[in-house]
């Protein structure tokens, strides 16, 4: 029983245990296995988040991996940089490679000397690099993403849409789709071992791949690549000090990309091409059919038209990118364009196709935000919700478009604006100083809006006590037209003396010429010992003086030289050229003298032994052209007492002034102007100018440089001569002679009498102004008001006449620059007309002791324009000029200038301004044909400076524009300046506009002087490849290809400055410019690819021009018979055969360039006419230079031009990196050997795509040149000295995940 | 012999339970249960309910967090299957994660293995009850449509899904509320329904942000 | 046999003792699992509410840190007024004064309640707000943009979940709607972008009528957002040692305080008050041996170079036991009542204050007597964008 209960109880309780136990053992293992779940869920998620962050942190050390390269290879002052996708490299003082720093993974990031992307190709990335054995040193960073299911499916790409890319040169096909391909994006099928990278097998199928190597990174963060045949990653499983082995942690993968490598679509537009006028041009009835030139003309830029702006980054043409489509209209095209273009709208001369007048409103640009990312390019920027774009008529931008141009286009391009030498560029734009101290530019007055963001941009350490600005000042402006008084565009030195800060520029000039140009070689001033510092001065001088002489379109306006928008006021644009201590000068706007003729006329009707004698002198201003210009000077003539005929004393006055007002005179642009206006005087009113009376009264109103009347008996007599000193002073100074020109008469015998004249103009009194006819009005203009709008018979065929004038084999071989720049010219310039130098056919000026027998021996030429019914019969040149067999000067041997012969009544002539005698502008070694410019509009061509373009008044009494007039009626309803086209950038697009200073004066040995010798800034001198201007390299006969130099080219000059761009707003900031496009577009180490677009957007807007030398009857002159034809040429922008052939090659020899002043170095192939009726050009790159034979008279300024406009728009340098990266954060499985990663086995936990924007920048407000080492502050002249210091920052950063 | 039984018998006892005694204990089991059963069934409805909730947002934040982290989007698809193969009932009860591997077009690579809702739980078809199954609304986008034929079946499945981009966003639209509510909602078949809502009175709702992709749960 | 089955058998009163003991160890565990799925589950919504707030915190950090201005360099004149805002008339007789920074966009953080006081529908809200632009890329129908401009802002809201819970769950009988403080993320997506909205409205229209419309909740029981922007340490004061906070004395900065102006015109009457554009910072030394010069910066157009990014979450459970069937906001979470988070240096002592008032301590400012669990999301970040200079 006890038993029987015990077991009983034991049962029941063991029962009770199975019943507890089963359940709560159910129950805690679901309690358990739930927990554990949620546990594993919950540390899976958590995992995965950290190991997302970890992919996240490799992909930002591959992004300050870049900076570091970047930094690196472009913190040493003494070494020049120049960036390309995947590159920088730098160049040291003899113009050789140093290193290049590569901005993509690789085993070896920094290369020493030159890297030839093209053969190292196969070695960064091999054939095989998609086999699967390679996965783990290989990895396409372009592998696409592909996004929905199905045939829906679409690939994004991270870097380059393969939708955008051609798939050979010239192939209308692009890798996917049906899209045509952009411009200039092609894979190149002749870069070796490129086609077997981007053949697709199994493994590969992307066409368009970018491989790069994997860098391991380590857990002690070291970085290194996997050893091809070892699989093993130096330092992988070292022990570390803490005991734990170096295992692999993550690898990255990234290539950056060259912002400056695209179109920034901040800046960029699409541009209509404009160029000052240089031919005439066929002429319609109510402009319908106008000729391209004259279009050039009426329907100039209006202000805030930056599209049309010379080197303005809106001329950058978006539709390489986006074209226009077939059935879009030019200007619909572009309005559209401009429509989603910040800050640029349609108006003014809409894309060319309307007249600008003086009514034209300023385009008002618009408020549009600027892009914050390429993408924003999709939609309208207002209106809720803001619509899509359009990409033509009613048709909308979609997601594709932008997918693959996105590679194209950028919102963030800068490039640093530094020399090659690191330092500061000097601003093109002078300013006003007008302050007390001039050394503190911020209290300058007289500054309009865009002198204001010019100097802001142009100065160093803005905010600091003692800024540094890199422009050149004035030192004084006014702010009304009449003030003259102490201006110092009036005086040879004050801009000089008085502005210590223009000084310090010069000498920092000085400097960075003496030195040897970092990836050039050699030295400016090694190139040019003897006149280095007169160019200098010349290029001081230029700015000075033919830039920004007069605001009148801004608040305040202001004004240099003297000026009245309204009409002509004495001394209107007339700048007294600026004289250094060096003895060193420039040009200013200034007349100098060429010739003198003494005219011996009868002056009494009833005695015929009566006569008088009266020196006319011919002026020349090497700087014609708009905007007119009025000579307000004292001609000073001594040594002229000394004249006899024969035993009698002409009794001309020992001293002789002629203050010559110039307000009278049709052609105040011109090179002559002014001659006409020595023989009248001003009359205060304004309106209208009288003639001076001869005789020794008062100069301004009298002509003063007569003889009294002398007798002669015989019909014959002799002449003295003797040598006469010119001294011409500015009218503001009479007394202080700016130059002094030494005129030697050689003596002459037999000198026929004059006789008196049947005709109206006995009297010189008659001859210099005044009709006979008083009924008539004078005489204005240099011609007369009969009607028949003669010019005024200076000359008569009964008077004797006997010049002295510029000699054509003298020293300056007739280059009349160099008189205009020397301060005393002296004897050996002139000579009696053909005196010593071969007459050619003409009258010699008789030798002494020879019989002359012509009356009439001068070369004076008529600068007026005359009338229709011009009856004179003078053609160009005075009554008897040179006598009708005579030889007028020709800049171009043989060329058939229009220049009928003497004694024709048309009014065509267009012979050049050019000595007489003189038969082609030859250099100093008698053989290269020399540097000319081309006259503006209708006029002729000669030996000019090629100024600034300043022409903004928008209103002239010619109905042919403003360049046409040359200088417009100023008879109250003159020359209307509006300011209705003012622009700085459209004035001077860049230094290029200095290509017609002369390099060959050597002021102190003015015997040696190298005549027409230019500053050379294009491919294609007249000269040919024989011109001094090129580079050259021992051992290598013409132009080398590239550097190093041993004698740099000229166009390094150009490096040295900068035209900051303001308008329309600031995308020039201190020292950096947006939009500048790189022109080393080959790719690093793609270089399979080809992406030109950019720079073809660049060149793109522009032409050339070129005139064939069989064309000179009618490139000045237009008639029915013999239109004038369209001079100019959309380039062709081919890769092969056409100007970035020019590229190319630098590219395949494995080279790029190191300054954009380089395109210099490149031929601009013409392409298309720009009249689509005439043929187009057909050359290939190589056969440029033959070309170019066929086309000599193409002035050297038509010919720079193009580059002019071309050059501020490209750079080398980047201040714009994006970092296209691949990051994996990896796990390595326990049984993979330490410090070995197997692919495919082992785990990639997270994974990171994306593009980071870095950003180089200098801070705006805290700039300032530093030493090397970033901190250490110095000044522009240490040579140690850079501009800086830099910073970085990550711009952003963008996620693919599409 | 007794005495042999008496020594056997508790030695017998001891070493084990007898069938009997374990048939017992669970027939004791099974009355308790049988007992509890109404209660019973309620509780397990709503752990299956439970138990879908939890698989739904287990697979929704998986297939985010595998966006995100593998950098790639990833599909999560609903299909629309009979219970058995007798009914043809079809409704949406199953789903998967697809991967759409970079640099594979097309279909995308199936991540795991279908799972299914517990039985009797469907997720409701309609626009009102489940906004992410509205498919025929001209104003949702960004949902797929797929027809395939699922391991171990015979006849093709409709398939409705969408996507999560490797940001952790979806590509839902419209994204504005109160359009931009995306949400399924899922209920046991077999229980009575509301007549206000036409859903069962318990039922789970998961709501996905078409923006962040984050999903929340809510259960009345 | 008999014998061994009358052993065998159980007695009633064995099977009754059995079943008593049964079910009483089954009441027993029933205990046990409930409490322990109580716990479990409360933990299980700590984790989740406080893993849900983390997100949030990492997703609103990281989207901030993206935030742009675009700036770029114009011009100004005399009466500090850009060129871009005139009309063409005014534009035509412009006379520049000086060139200063210029910005399209917007980015403006401050007292929530003063940046969304005239939004069309009231947002109760506490704390600090931001608003601000960045390059998300979300459009609705053009999904691949990578970079396109999105509109954003952080704020809080109290209210019920109504207007997000899907209808279902609404109609749903059980349904109560739950009132609480949750962090919004206002999107506005590239189509309809406000910022550059012309016309009549005021500038900063474009986050004043968006922002309640087109918030979505981030988070749960986010009781305080507190943004501040900073300078660094080492410009904040002439020692190199400051606390960063003369960027933002009182959180309020607006990248659109007009240039020089004293006082921010556009939120005039604020509480506190936003600043004006000037104030003083100590950038480090010009040059070794130089003494350090302190500088007029200026607030207009830029962003700020730090964003100190604080958040205070409570988990569900709290907010259960706080709000109760209440539909207003707790007075016990009525921090600007009780004066916190209007100085900025104060912030960490206003962080302590509000650590005591979850932890119910004693003689704590707004009396709170419920333990709360609570946590503290605190970060500084770098405005990746900002380009700051001094002025």
């Amino acid at each position: 029983m006890k038993l029987r209960s015990s077991t009983r109880r034991r049962l029941s309780r063991r029962g009770l245990a199975l019943v507890v136990v089963l359940p709560l053992i159910a129950l805690l293992t679901i309690l358990v296995v739930t927990f554990l779940a949620s546990v594993s869920t919950e540390y899976q998620s958590a995992k995965s988040q950290e190991y997302s962050s970890d992919a996240r942190m490799l992909a930002d050390s591959a992004a300050s991996m870049v900076v570091t390269q970047v930094q690196n290879a472009t913190s040493a002052p003494s070494l020049a940089w120049a960036s390309q996708p995947g590159m920088i490299r730098t160049f040291d003082a003899t113009g050789n490679a140093t290193a290049a720093y590569k901005l993509y993974s690789s085993s070896q990031m920094r290369v020493g000397g030159a890297f030839d992307p093209v053969s190292k190709l196969a070695e960064e990335v091999p054939a095989d690099w998609a086999a699967s054995t390679n996965t783990p040193l290989y990895t396409d960073l372009n592998a696409p993403v592909w996004v929905g299911r199905g045939s829906t499916a679409v690939a994004h790409y991270p870097v380059i849409h393969p939708g955008a890319v051609a798939r050979d040169h010239g192939a209308t096909e692009a890798l996917v789709g049906t899209v045509a391909p952009v411009e200039g994006c092609y894979l190149d099928s002749t870069i070796p071992s490129g086609a077997a990278i981007v053949a697709t097998s199994t493994s590969q199928t992307n066409p368009l791949p970018m491989p790069v190597r994997w860098l391991y990174v380590l857990k002690d963060g070291r970085m290194a690549v996997m050893d091809a045949t070892s699989r093993k990653v130096t330092g992988a499983g070292d022990p570390l000090p803490d005991g734990t082995l170096n295992h692999i942690v993550g690898r990255i993968a990234f290539w950056t990309d060259d912002e400056s490598c695209k179109i920034n679509l901040n800046t960029a537009s699409e541009g209509t091409f404009w160029d000052r006028p240089w031919t005439v041009s066929v002429t319609g009835s109510a402009g319908t059919s106008d000729g391209y030139e004259r279009q050039l003309a009426l329907r100039m830029p209006a202000q805030n038209e930056f599209q049309r702006y010379p080197g303005h980054p809106a001329m950058t043409c978006l539709s390489t990118v986006f074209p226009p489509l077939t059935e879009e209209s030019l200007e619909t095209y572009n309005a559209r364009i401009y429509s989603y273009i910040p800050r640029v709208v349609n108006g003014g001369s809409r894309s060319g196709t309307a007249s600008v007048t003086g009514s034209t409103l300023p385009l008002v640009t618009d408020a549009d935000r600027l892009y914050a990312s390429v993408d924003e390019l999709m939609f309208s920027t207002v209106g809720v919700p803001r619509q899509e774009n359009s990409r033509g008529a009613f048709i909308p931008f979609a997601e594709q478009d932008i997918e693959r141009t996105r590679f194209l286009l950028t919102t963030t391009s800068r490039a640093p604006e530094v020399n090659l030498f690191n330092k500061p560029r000097i601003t093109l734009w002078p300013l006003q100083a007008n302050t007390t101290d001039v050394n503190k530019p911020h209290e300058a007055v007289n500054r309009n809006a865009q002198d204001k963001l010019i100097a802001f941009c142009s100065t160093l350490g803005n905010k600091s006590a003692t800024p540094k600005p890199y422009y050149f000042q004035r030192y004084n402006t006014f702010t009304t037209s009449a003030q003259l008084a102490q201006a110092s565009s009036q005086s040879p030195i004050m801009d000089w003396d008085e502005v210590p800060r223009n000084q310090e520029l010069y000498a920092y000039l000085q400097a960075m010429t003496q030195a040897q140009i970092p990836g050039l070689g050699g030295s400016l001033q090694g190139k040019y010992p003897a006149t280095r510092d007169q160019i200098l001065t010349e290029m001081f001088d230029f700015v000075r003086s033919h830039v920004n002489t007069f605001s009148t379109a801004g608040n305040p306006a202001y004004y240099y030289a003297p000026f009245n928008p309204n009409r002509l006021i004495p001394a209107q644009s007339q700048i007294v050229p600026l004289v250094l201590p060096n003895g060193t000068r420039g040009f200013g706007r200034f007349p100098t003298v060429t010739e003198a003729a003494l005219v011996f006329y009868a002056s009494s009707d009833t005695d015929p032994t009566q006569m008088r004698a009266v020196l006319i002198l011919e002026p020349f201003n090497p700087a014609p052209g708009p905007p007119v210009w009025s000579s307000h000077v004292r001609y000073t003539v001594k040594g002229m007492d000394a004249f006899m005929a024969g035993t009698t004393p002409m009794v001309f006055p020992s001293l002789a002034g002629n203050l010559v007002t110039g307000l009278d005179g049709q052609s105040n642009a011109t090179a002559l102007t002014g001659l006409e206006q020595a023989t009248q005087y001003y009359s205060a009113s304004g309106a209208f100018t009288n003639a001076k009376v001869l005789g020794q009264g008062d100069e301004e109103t009298n002509y003063t440089f007569c003889s009294a009347d002398f007798k002669v008996n015989a019909t014959k007599f002799d002449f003295n001569g003797g040598t006469i000193t010119i001294e011409i002073a500015a009218a503001s100074s009479p007394n202080v002679p700016v130059q002094t020109l030494k005129l030697k008469f050689p003596a002459v015998t037999g000198l026929p009498r004059p006789t008196m004249s049947t005709a109206a103009y006995v009297n010189f009194d008659n001859r210099i102004a005044r009709y006979a006819n008083p009924a008539v009005k004078n005489g204005r203009f240099g011609i007369l008001e009969d009607g028949k709008h003669n010019p005024l018979p200076l000359i008569t065929n009964t008077d004797t006449v006997r010049s002295v004038e510029a000699r054509y084999g003298g020293p300056a071989k007739g280059d009349l620059r160099v008189y205009a720049s020397l301060r005393e010219v002296p004897e050996d310039y002139f000579e009696g007309h053909g005196e010593r130098d071969t007459a050619l056919g003409g009258k010699p000026y008789d030798a002494p002791g020879v019989t002359a027998e012509t009356n009439l021996v001068h070369s004076l030429r008529i600068d007026a324009q005359t009338g229709p019914g011009d009856t004179s019969n003078q053609n160009g040149f005075y009554a008897g000029s040179g006598g009708s067999g005579d030889v007028r000067g020709k800049l171009l041997p043989n060329a058939p200038y229009l220049d009928p012969n003497r004694g024709d009544n048309k009014r065509n002539s267009t012979a050049p301004v050019a000595p007489r005698g003189l038969n082609g502008a030859y250099m100093a070694d008698g053989v290269t044909l020399g540097d000319w410019d081309t006259g503006i509009g209708g006029t002729a061509d000669g030996p000019y400076i090629n100024i600034a373009d300043q022409a903004s008044a928008n209103k002239s009494q010619s109905s042919s524009g403003l360049y046409y007039a040359k200088g417009g009626y100023v008879n109250g309803a003159g020359v209307v300046e509006s300011g209705a086209s003012f622009s700085p950038n459209r004035q001077i697009a860049s230094a290029v506009a200095f290509g017609s200073l002369p390099t060959g004066i050597d002021p102190a040995r003015p015997a040696d002087a190298k005549p027409w010798q230019t500053l050379l800034f294009c491919r294609n001198p007249l000269g040919g490849d024989t011109h001094p201007g090129f580079g050259k390299q021992q051992g290598v006969t013409g132009p080398p290809a590239g550097p190093p130099y041993d004698t740099p080219p000229d166009h390094a000059f150009l490096d040295l400055f900068t035209m900051p761009i303001v308008e329309p707003y600031a995308i020039s900031d201190p020292f950096s410019t947006a939009g500048k496009v790189n022109m080393n577009y080959q790719m690093v180490p793609f270089a399979y690819v080809t992406r030109a677009t950019a720079v073809r957007a660049v060149l793109k807007s522009t032409s050339i021009m070129a005139i064939p030398a069989s064309d000179a009857g009618k490139y000045k002159y237009n008639t029915a018979a013999a239109p004038t034809p369209d001079y100019r040429y959309a380039l062709n922008l081919d890769e092969r055969e056409g100007t970035l052939a020019g590229f190319e090659r630098r590219f395949a020899a494995g080279d790029i360039f190191r300054s954009a002043s380089e395109i210099c170095d490149i031929y601009l192939v013409p392409g298309k006419s720009v009249n689509p009726a005439q043929p187009a050009a057909s050359v290939k790159y190589a056969d440029m230079a033959t070309w170019w034979k066929d086309y000599q008279l193409t002035g050297d300024n038509v010919r720079e031009q193009p580059y002019g406009h071309i050059y501020p728009r490209l750079t080398t340098k980047s201040n714009v990196f994006t970092v296209h990266v691949k990051a994996q954060a990896l796990k390595t499985l326990r049984r993979t050997t330490a410090g070995e990663f197997v692919d495919g086995r082992d785990l990639v936990t997270s994974e990171f795509r994306g593009a980071f924007i870095v950003e180089r920048y200098l801070e705006p407000n805290a700039d300032s040149l530093v030493k090397a080492d970033g901190k250490t502050s110095t000044d522009e002249l240490d040579p140690e000295g850079m501009v800086g210091p830099y910073k970085f920052r990550v711009r952003s950063v963008t996620r693919f995940a599409p | 012999m007794n005495r042999v039984h008496h020594q056997l018998k508790p030695h017998r006892r001891c070493a084990a339970f007898t069938l009997v005694e374990l048939l017992f204990v669970c027939v004791i089991v099974a009355v308790l249960l049988a007992v509890a059963a109404p209660l019973g069934m309620s509780v397990l409805r709503a752990s299956s309910l439970n138990r879908a909730t939890t698989m739904i947002m287990d697979e929704l934040n998986a297939a985010r967090q595998l966006a995100m982290t593998r950098n790639c989007e990833v599909e999560v698809r609903f299909y629309k299957i009979a219970a058995d193969t007798s009914t043809q009932d079809l409704q949406f009860r199953a789903f998967r994660t697809f991967v759409m591997e970079p640099g594979a077009a097309g279909q995308g690579r199936p991540q795991g293995d279908v799972r299914y809702l517990p039985e009797s739980i469907i997720i409701a078809a309609d626009g009102e009850s489940s906004t992410l199954f509205d498919y025929g609304n001209p104003n949702r986008s960004g949902l797929f449509l797929t027809k395939e034929t699922l391991p171990g079946q015979t006849t093709e499945s409709d398939g409705l899904g969408f996507v999560f981009r490797p940001s952790g966003g979806t590509n839902l639209g419209p994204i504005d509320p109160p359009e931009g509510n995306w949400f399924m909602t899922f209920f046991s078949q077999h229980e009575p329904l509301n007549p206000e809502t036409g859903i069962p009175y318990n039922f789970g709702t998961v709501q996905v942000d078409p923006v962040t992709g984050r999903a929340r749960v809510f259960r009345p | 046999m008999p014998h061994r089955r009358s052993i065998r058998a159980f007695t009633l009163v064995e099977l009754m003792l059995a079943v008593v003991v049964l079910a009483l160890v089954v009441a027993v565990v029933a205990q046990m699992t409930q409490q322990t799925s109580q716990v479990w589950k409360s933990s299980m919504g700590r984790i989740q509410s406080f893993q849900e707030a983390r997100g949030a915190f990492e997703s609103m950090t990281r989207t901030l840190s993206q935030a742009t201005l675009n700036t770029y360099y114009d011009y100004y004149d005399s009466a500090n007024r850009p060129r871009t805002v005139l009309t063409a008339a005014d534009r035509a007789a412009f006379v520049p004064q000086v060139y200063d920074r210029l910005s399209d966009l917007h980015f403006i953080s401050g007292q929530a309640r003063t940046l969304l006081a005239a939004s069309p529908q009231a947002v109760p809200t506490q704390t600090q707000a931001v608003f601000f632009q960045a390059p998300l890329g979300h459009s609705a129908a053009h999904e691949s943009l990578r970079a396109s401009l999105n509109a954003c802002g952080y704020f809080l809201k109290f209210g019920s979940d109504e207007a997000s819970v899907p209808e279902p769950v609404r109609e749903a009988a059980g349904y109560r709607p739950r009132y609480r403080y949750r962090l919004m993320e206002m999107t506005q997506r590239t189509e309809r972008l406000g910022v550059y909205q012309t016309g009549t409205g005021k500038p900063q229209d474009w986050f004043v009528n968006h922002a309640e419309a087109t918030g979505r909740v981030l988070a749960e029981n986010v009781i305080a957002l507190v943004l501040l922007p900073k300078l660094s340490p080492r410009e904040d004061s002439p020692t190199g040692k400051g606390d960063g906070v003369s960027l933002a004395p009182q959180y309020n900065y607006n990248s659109r305080v007009p240039r020089s102006a004293t006082d921010d015109a556009a939120w005039a009457g604020a509480d506190p008050s936003f600043p004006g554009d000037t104030f003083t910072t100590h950038p480090p030394a010009p040059a070794p041996g130089l003494p350090p010069q302190s500088v007029n910066a200026s607030r207009h157009h830029q962003l700020p170079p730090l964003m100190r990014v604080v958040m205070v979450v409570l988990d569900e459970a709290s907010a259960t036991r706080l709000q109760g069937d209440s539909i207003t906001s707790p007075a016990v979470l009525d921090f600007s009542g009780a004066g916190l988070f209007r100085n900025a240096a104060a912030l960490e002592a206003d962080l302590r204050a509000v650590e005591d008032i979850c932890n119910a301590e004693p003689g704590n400012l707004t009396k709170n007597t419920t333990r709360l669990t609570y946590r503290i999301f605190s970060t500084e970040i770098m405005m990746r964008e900002a380009k700051w200079s001094a002025n």
